[in-house]
């Protein structure tokens, strides 16, 4: 296309699209703005287009990754829209698919990921938690389309508890429910430190809403849980696990075994904690908030010195699992913290904390697992099912 | 083609080679187990490439190592 064709488009575009979503995703999310959100987008689900880590929302970015665009050079002396692509889940979405239909198919579409300052980082605050302020919702684009498509069941109220759903200390966005323990006679629930305990920020006690503060809950409606206690976290040594437990309220129902969905869209039931040795090549499975329900394989164990990035700092692991996903999707996004990994006898291997956004053999990122016999001991719990 | 079968202690002790040799560089963000070619072998990732003048050999003690550039790990 010709350069002022191109100009056009962009501006269109942008006026259209790109706008109504970095306006639309200012958090906190709500249920009611994840829904316009997802009309803006042509469907793509709001947890998982912002597939967001669970972290406290003090430290949260008002501004989420999407999609950029401008102008490249095409054959000859023609012009092509290009299209940079922020997210993975929005590389093969409807509305990029759009955009290029829009360009007649010039288009030069690629995923950049994360784009970081090149600076040092400051060194991280640590502050007292303050609620995140609500934000206004911005209009959503009138030419929206409007879709049936549904919220996933993981990021809803589920009650019973079930594995695999959205939930988090009430500051934080959202993380992932791993499993129920048993603990000192009482029914736990197992989650990462930074998913139940804020990063070693909460006061036991502290209320837990299922789902998540991401995805709508609050302390009225959705309170499941009180934080209990944490393996606390070690910013100059080596950590082991990222891990916590909160003591489910009276009352609230829950299901310890049931997989919803988890292999071909078929329930599981959870068969207890594995004692065989994790090996490289297994296939593995879990369920998590942002993702739902992934195959993956194990690419690597007894990792040491992986290090990973936390609102305290970089913080260093020993002895932990790497996985990517089978087929054509990353096994974890930011908000599958906590998922509970499964092998293929659903007997439970480990329990999610990180990963990358890069790497893998499908190039769609590497997830990282503490081993669930570390969990268990350093908690003083046992696996229930 | 390889024959040698490595045992997963010859692996282990290859990987506290691979530790003490690239200790104090930067760029590690994890040293494993893996396999390559059916056997064990010593995986290491980077967050970015290693500098130029930084070599990692391609064996140790008849172990292959991997090397991945794997990025920034993030909590999710």
């Amino acid at each position: 296309m010709r350069l002022e064709s191109a100009i056009n488009l962009k501006r269109q575009l942008l006026e259209d699209l790109i706008t109504p979503i970095a306006a639309a995703a200012r958090f906190p999310i709500t249920a009611a703005s994840a829904r316009d959100l997802r009309e803006v987008t042509g469907g793509v689900p709001a947890g998982t287009l912002f597939g967001v880590a669970a972290r406290s929302f003090q430290t949260l970015p008002k501004v989420q990754r999407s999609l950029a665009v401008g102008i490249a050079r095409g054959k000859d002396k023609e012009y092509r829209l290009a299209i940079r692509v922020q997210r993975q889940a929005l590389l093969n979405s409807d509305m990029v698919q759009s955009m290029v239909k829009k360009a007649k198919g010039e288009a030069d579409v690629r995923l950049i990921g994360r784009v970081d300052k090149r600076t040092r980082r400051r060194p991280p605050r640590r502050a007292g938690i303050t609620r995140a302020k609500k934000t206004r919702r911005a209009p959503v684009a009138s030419r929206a389309r409007t879709l049936a498509a549904g919220v996933p069941w993981f990021e809803l109220q589920q009650r019973p508890l079930l594995i695999g759903v959205s939930i988090g200390h009430v500051d934080v966005t959202a993380g992932t429910l791993g499993a129920f323990v048993s603990h000192d006679g009482q029914v736990c629930i197992l989650s990462n430190n930074h998913v139940l305990a804020n990063e070693d920020r909460a006061a036991v006690g502290d209320a837990i809403v299922q789902p998540g503060t991401l995805d709508g809950g609050s302390i009225a409606a959705d309170k499941v849980a009180e934080f209990l206690t944490a393996v606390a976290l070690d910013a100059t040594g080596a950590n082991l696990v990222d891990a916590a437990l909160a003591t489910l309220d009276s009352g609230i129902g829950h299901d310890t075994a049931r997989l919803r969905e988890i292999a071909a869209s078929t329930d599981g039931v959870l068969a207890g904690a594995s004692g065989a040795e994790i090996d490289e090549g297994a296939t593995v499975f879990k369920i998590g908030r942002t993702t739902g329900a992934t195959k993956g394989r194990v690419t690597a164990f007894n990792l040491d010195n992986v290090i990973v990035n936390y609102d305290m700092g970089n913080l260093r692991f020993d002895d932990q699992v790497e996985i990517e996903g089978v087929g054509d999707v990353a096994f974890s996004d930011g908000g599958d913290s906590g998922s509970l990994i499964v092998n293929e006898e659903m007997a439970a291997i480990a329990l999610l904390f990180a990963g990358t956004d890069f790497g893998g053999s499908n190039g769609l990122g590497l997830t990282y697992a503490n081993p669930l016999h570390r969990v268990l001991d350093d908690l003083n719990a046992t696996l229930l099912f | 083609m390889r024959v040698t079968q490595i045992t997963l202690d010859q692996a282990r002790a290859a990987k506290r080679r691979v530790i003490e040799l690239l200790s104090g560089s930067g760029q590690v963000v994890g040293i494993g187990i893996t396999r390559v070619d059916g056997t064990y072998a010593v995986k290491v990732n980077l967050g970015e490439a290693l500098p130029g003048d930084v070599r990692v050999p391609a064996e140790i003690d008849g172990v292959r190592v991997r090397i991945e550039v794997v990025g920034t790990i993030r909590r999710r």
